[in-house]
């Protein structure tokens, strides 16, 4: 019941902080979301899964309550962790905290109820890493844009009302795509099943339960579900060319909730690649493996190049999860270890850096109020720590070595390139690989011209040492992504228990 | 037992810990750092000295260490230590550079009342780690990480002087030209790992001595898109090698290290010209049992340095600022090591590697002494006379000048005539690639004897030709003491191979070879197992010597024409510059002289590449994404607003067209289900 009390404290939470006077909303909340945040510590110590939640049998930290009964489905309670998303639920618990901290600074009106907001998106995505039963995963997956949606409405910038509504509508129609793709598959498995576990439907799958539906065959269901559900992810990871929302989105944002969007929303999608698409269609995804590494490989390439256009410091950052997010797409068509691995391992260890680098955005825009590169130059010499900690940053983002996003881009090239299930893997492979090129050429050029060179500002403010509340998240996260990126075994050991029994699978009879 | 190699990682560790402590503790410290850094690097060059005795008797050491990823069923992936004769020589080179560079620091830095101290101390400190620890690396992906770790302390301390223009605009540009070269060597990396199964340098398990074995038959590796193993192997050398002409500073990814001089000159002499640039031959020579499969890698390397060397020569003939020359002569010498190790001479390219890392390291600290004697103006032509004004400076820049010049009996000397002797030996075997590397790298050395001695002659002799020249400022201990140890070593430290003079008395003295030769037959990186009798070289890359004069007779007439040659530009240069007034004769050469000032306008291309090609190209693509991609979406929307428009008509409100509407709907479900029905 570790999840449950996790989820329950996290509700409770935002309830209380929805109550509480604006003053004490943020330091409130950021109380609040210690007790997760040690609880997803403690899940971890206690943490005995060595196997794949949806293809193994004992998933950790399981709980299932028959819930409802729904035109013959028993719809259930059903929860738990495997080596995938245990990491994902210590990175939103991390990035929870530090965001709500790193708020303290930018928003100072309508505290508490950004706080509870917070605190409910939190919930929505423990929910969507823990829920093993496709109902209550479904219920999860549209919760969080609800909070998402007031949250970038309310305290966006200028076109914040734009914003919010493409990003909720895009993912709306999105989920729709998909929820109509998975039930076909449910319904396609006819009697076989009899509850919306996603086990089960797995499993269902792999024997080869599946009958035709509609006129359409196994072999056609197959594929017209994965294209729907492939398009519903891919908008949410999000994937060239349905990424349009994403700039927008994380423009208008205020920076804690862009730390959350990339750190965490972004890996929603992934999350639900990896589970549906890559577990529950293996055969499919493996049958159209080289159009899937088109899609990473533009992703990583376009992406990258529209970032080197950028102006604007968020948007640069920005545009580059979306490269970033390529490289997971890579690693998961590879089907090898290092591959499918190395993509897990990029979500968490992206999840951190770019909040990390949201987050340091942030804290200059808190001084400068601009975040327009050609608006400020030099800030090295008026804001040392922070920027030191940029830096840091963007060569973390470049995948520098013994940071975490090295590793995990290295076990992808590495499991990406020997892989036999994507003919032409090696030019693949290294095609994407040229991003880390551009990738430094954006950052680089970003940094000598904001951070370097003599200092000047247009914008009217005096420019001071960012606070120590300020600074106090970016060095956390620091810290993470150089742990990460030093011992990627941390996490990667229980990543790859979750992964192999992925690779191993067949297409189903 | 406990003996040198358990504290081998804390070469690189005592580095690492001097960085945290000149990072959050520098503040407070004296001197800012700098004597923790100090301590730091003796205790480095100690333990390294102590790890050289130790091989010398006869121990090696190859271990993984720490396992950064442990695979499931899969690649495991290690940071590990090799110590042979080779890394331990790096080692003390590194570890002694490294700390004299600290303490010449003291006067450049220090005493100059610089801002930002601590900064300075602690990324020399990252870099002495990251580049111990490249060293020390005991498989490729281990070597690769720290690679792009000291291309990150290059950055920074290029950059180290951010508030000017200059600096930080260098430092980006240092990096990606390098970055763009580690994007091949990762690529290479990778597809090593994918073909072999492991990145170790050395011992039966390691990738040259695999590849070794699918060559002879003996085993079988897999190859990718259909090619030959030996083709494959081929390809996979040529991409590591990628990274070794972006750190080594060969054409055409040269262009970074002349703006590299924007760091302090203190820098310039520890990364820009003895370590870390050295990190790309040391690649090379490191993972020589595999490049000495392919006789095309090979041969490409060797072009590539032949023609580095003379290129880059060129352009130092008509530098004006004493750091450009110095730089362009960098490049110029790492291209002779290229040639060597092209030309099957590994102990030659090991030696002159040795050789440059001293001399130039001399060249570059007398360089700043100068630098802050002429009150950091770096304009050859401002200064002039100094040879009386700051004696220690003026001999041992003679030193590294007659070392760089190839000139008897200098370090150099010995050592470039070695590269050249080995090149032209295998060329004359049946390989005009190795020919035509030979006659640059001979026409190069004209070159360099001419720009050395314009540079002694317009710095230090004549009459002083500005008023800073005349009253120079003073430099303490801390310049002098450096100074003097390089200047020393500098013309002794040829003594280590006097390969010729063996020749001639037949007493042994190549002492260099002996010991690069020390390394285990299980460890696979003797040199008589690259290029004895029964070598690689002779079995898979096909070299064969030939010494048209005898062995004796070439050596003699190889290096009497290499030393008259040098002798000659150096000659030349006397004629020009040693006057009491000099005037710029290369004005004589022209448009010439237009071309080489402007690098053969190498810069201009590639800024061009990035600036009006690749930019260009991405602001098209993000014209296409607001305009295309993000339109389609926004039109999606327009067109259900607009319909949803539409058909809110309907909704009128008015109930009898609601009535209307559901009798019409009632009569259409009727009539269908009447046709489907057949109640018709």
């Amino acid at each position: 019941m570790l999840l449950e009390a996790l989820l329950v404290s996290v509700l409770l939470g935002a309830g209380i902080v929805a109550v509480a006077p604006n003053r004490y909303a943020g330091k409130l909340a950021a109380a609040i979301s210690l007790v997760p945040l040690l609880g997803s510590f403690y899940l971890w110590s206690a943490f005995d899964g060595a196997s794949n939640a949806l293809l193994g049998t004992n998933p950790a930290f399981e709980t299932t309550i028959e819930w409802i009964s729904l035109a013959g489905y028993q719809l259930q309670w059903h929860v738990g962790l495997d080596g995938v998303s245990l990491p994902l639920v210590i990175l939103t618990t991390i990035l929870t905290t530090t965001a709500i901290v790193s708020a303290w600074t930018p928003i100072d009106e309508r505290q508490s109820q950004f706080y509870a907001l917070v605190l409910l998106l939190e919930a929505g995505l423990l929910g969507v890493f823990g829920a093993l039963d496709f109902f209550l995963w479904f219920v999860f997956w549209e919760v969080v844009l609800v909070p998402m949606y007031f949250l970038i409405a309310i305290w966006g910038g200028p076109r914040r009302k734009y914003a919010a509504i493409k990003f909720f509508v895009y993912t709306n129609v999105a989920s729709l795509v998909m929820f109509i793709g998975f039930i076909a598959l449910v319904f396609g498995l006819g009697d076989s099943i009899t509850t919306l576990g996603l086990p089960e439907i797995t499993q269902a799958l792999q024997a080869g339960e599946l009958t035709g539906l509609a006129g359409l065959g196994p072999g056609a269901l197959k594929g017209a579900a994965f294209i729907a559900m492939f398009a519903g992810f891919a908008v949410k990871v999000p994937m060239v060319p349905f990424h349009t929302w994403l700039p927008d989105a994380h423009v208008e944002a205020p920076t804690p909730v862009s730390v959350l969007l990339a750190g965490v929303l972004l890996k929603m999608g992934t999350y639900a690649l990896l589970r549906f698409n890559f577990t529950m269609l293996p055969d499919v995804a493996k049958a159209n493996a080289e159009i899937i590494a088109i899609f990473a490989v533009v992703s990583v390439i376009y992406g990258a190049l529209l970032a080197l256009a950028q102006r604007d410091l968020k948007r640069i950052v920005a545009y580059s999860s979306i490269s970033s997010m390529g490289y997971v797409l890579l690693g998961l068509i590879a089907y090898t270890a290092h591959g499918v691995g190395g993509a897990t391992f990029q979500m968490v260890s992206h999840g951190f850096i770019s909040g990390l680098m949201f987050m340091t955005v942030g804290v200059i825009y808190n001084q400068t109020h601009t975040r327009m590169v050609g608006d400020m130059s030099g800030l090295a010499d008026r804001m040392p720590v922070t920027v030191g900690i940029f830096v840091a940053a963007a060569f973390g983002y470049m995948g520098l070595p013994l940071m975490s996003g090295f590793a995990a881009e290295v076990l992808i090239f590495l499991g990406a390139f020997p892989s036999t299930v994507l003919p032409g893997a090696p030019i693949f492979t290294a095609l994407a690989m040229f991003g880390i090129v551009i990738v430094a050429g954006y950052l680089l050029l970003a940094m000598q011209r904001t951070l370097f060179g003599p200092f000047d500002l247009e914008t009217d403010y005096e420019l001071g040492r960012a606070p120590v509340q300020d600074v106090a998240p970016l060095v956390v996260l620091l810290a993470c992504v150089i742990a990460l990126g030093v011992a990627p075994d941390l996490f990667y050991g229980m990543i790859q228990d979750a992964v192999s029994p992925i690779l191993a699978l067949g297409g189903g009879a | 037992m406990t003996g040198a190699f358990d504290f081998a990682p804390a070469i690189a560790l005592l580095p690492l810990a001097a960085f945290v402590v000149a990072l959050f503790g520098g503040k407070f410290l004296p001197k800012r750092g700098a004597l923790a850094g100090s301590t730091a690097l003796a205790g480095s060059l100690v333990l390294s000295i102590w790890t050289l005795v130790t091989v010398a008797g006869g121990e090696t050491y190859n271990a993984d260490l720490y396992t950064f990823v442990a695979g499931q069923d899969t690649l495991t992936l290690h940071l590990g230590i090799l110590i042979d004769p080779l890394s331990a020589l790096m080692l003390v080179i590194v570890s002694l550079i490294a700390l004299l560079v600290f303490i010449f620091s003291l006067g450049y830095m220090n005493d100059e009342g610089e801002t930002g101290l601590p900064r300075y101390y602690a990324e020399l400190g990252l870099f002495s780690f990251s580049m111990l620890a490249f060293v020390l690396a005991d498989n490729l992906l281990m070597a690769f990480m720290f690679f792009e770790l000291v291309g990150l302390c290059s950055y920074l301390l290029i950059g180290f002087w951010f508030r000017e223009e200059g600096p930080p605009s260098a430092a980006k540009k240092a990096f990606l030209v390098t970055r763009f070269g580690d994007y091949f060597f990762l690529v290479g990396t990778v597809g090593i790992f994918a073909t072999f199964g492991t990145g170790m340098f050395a011992g039966p398990e390691s990738f040259p001595h695999m590849a070794e074995q699918a060559l002879a038959g003996e085993t079988s590796v897999t190859t990718f898109f259909g090619l030959g193993e030996q083709a494959w192997f081929t390809v996979l050398g040529l991409l590591v090698l990628g990274g070794v002409i972006g750190k080594s500073a060969q054409f055409p990814l040269h262009t970074w290290l002349p703006d590299a001089m924007e760091g302090p000159t203190p820098v310039s002499a520890l990364i820009h010209a003895a370590t870390m640039v050295a990190a790309g031959v040391y690649l090379v020579a490191r993972m020589y049992g595999f490049y000495l499969l392919s006789p095309t890698a090979l041969g490409v390397i060797a072009l590539v340095g032949g023609f580095t060397a003379l290129f880059a020569a060129s352009m130092a003939l008509v530098k004006q600022e004493l750091k450009q020359v110095l730089a362009y002569s960098t490049i110029s010498q790492y291209g002779y090591m290229m040639l060597a190790l092209g030309g099957g001479g590994y102990v030659a390219a090991v030696f002159h590697l040795t050789t440059h890392a001293i001399f130039k390291a001399l060249l570059f600290l007398g360089a700043g002494a100068v630098i802050i004697a002429m009150h950091h103006n770096e304009n050859m032509w401002d200064m002039g006379g100094l040879k009386d004004k700051m004696p220690v400076t003026y001999y041992a820049f003679l030193s590294g000048s007659l070392a760089l010049a190839g000139i008897f009996p200098f370090a150099g000397f010995w050592s470039k005539d070695e590269v050249l002797y080995e090149t032209l030996i295998h060329g004359l075997g049946g390989n005009p690639l190795l020919l035509a590397g030979y006659a640059m790298g001979l026409l190069a050395v004209v070159f360099t004897g001419f720009y050395t001695f314009r540079m002694v002659f317009l710095t230090f002799h004549g009459e002083p030709r500005t008023e800073t020249a005349e009253d120079p400022h003073g430099v303490r201990w801390n310049v002098k003491l450096p100074l003097a140890v390089l200047g020393i070593l500098a013309a002794v430290a040829g003594v280590i191979n006097l390969a010729p003079v063996e020749k001639v008395t037949g007493v042994h003295l190549t002492f260099l070879h002996d010991w690069l030769d020390k390394a285990p037959d299980s460890f696979g990186t003797a040199v008589h197992h690259y290029t004895g009798d029964h070598g690689l070289m002779h079995e898979f890359a096909g070299y064969t010597a030939t010494n048209p004069l005898g062995e004796t007779g070439t050596v003699l007439a190889g290096a009497a024409v290499s030393l008259g040659l040098a002798l000659l530009g150096a000659g030349l240069a006397y004629r020009l510059y040693a006057v009491p007034d000099p005037e710029e004769h290369t004005d004589r050469l022209g448009s010439l002289k237009t071309l080489l000032m402007n690098n053969y306008y190498q810069d201009e291309y590639q800024v061009w590449l990035a600036r009006d090609v690749t930019l260009p190209l991405s602001r098209a693509a993000d014209t296409f994404d607001q305009s295309v991609i993000d339109g389609v979406v926004n039109a999606t929307s327009s067109v259900s607003l607009f319909a949803s428009e539409r058909v809110r008509r309907i909704q009128s409100g008015i109930v009898t067209h609601y009535a209307t509407l559901l009798t019409l709907g009632l009569v259409v479900i009727l009539v269908v289900l009447g046709l489907y029905g057949g109640w018709f």
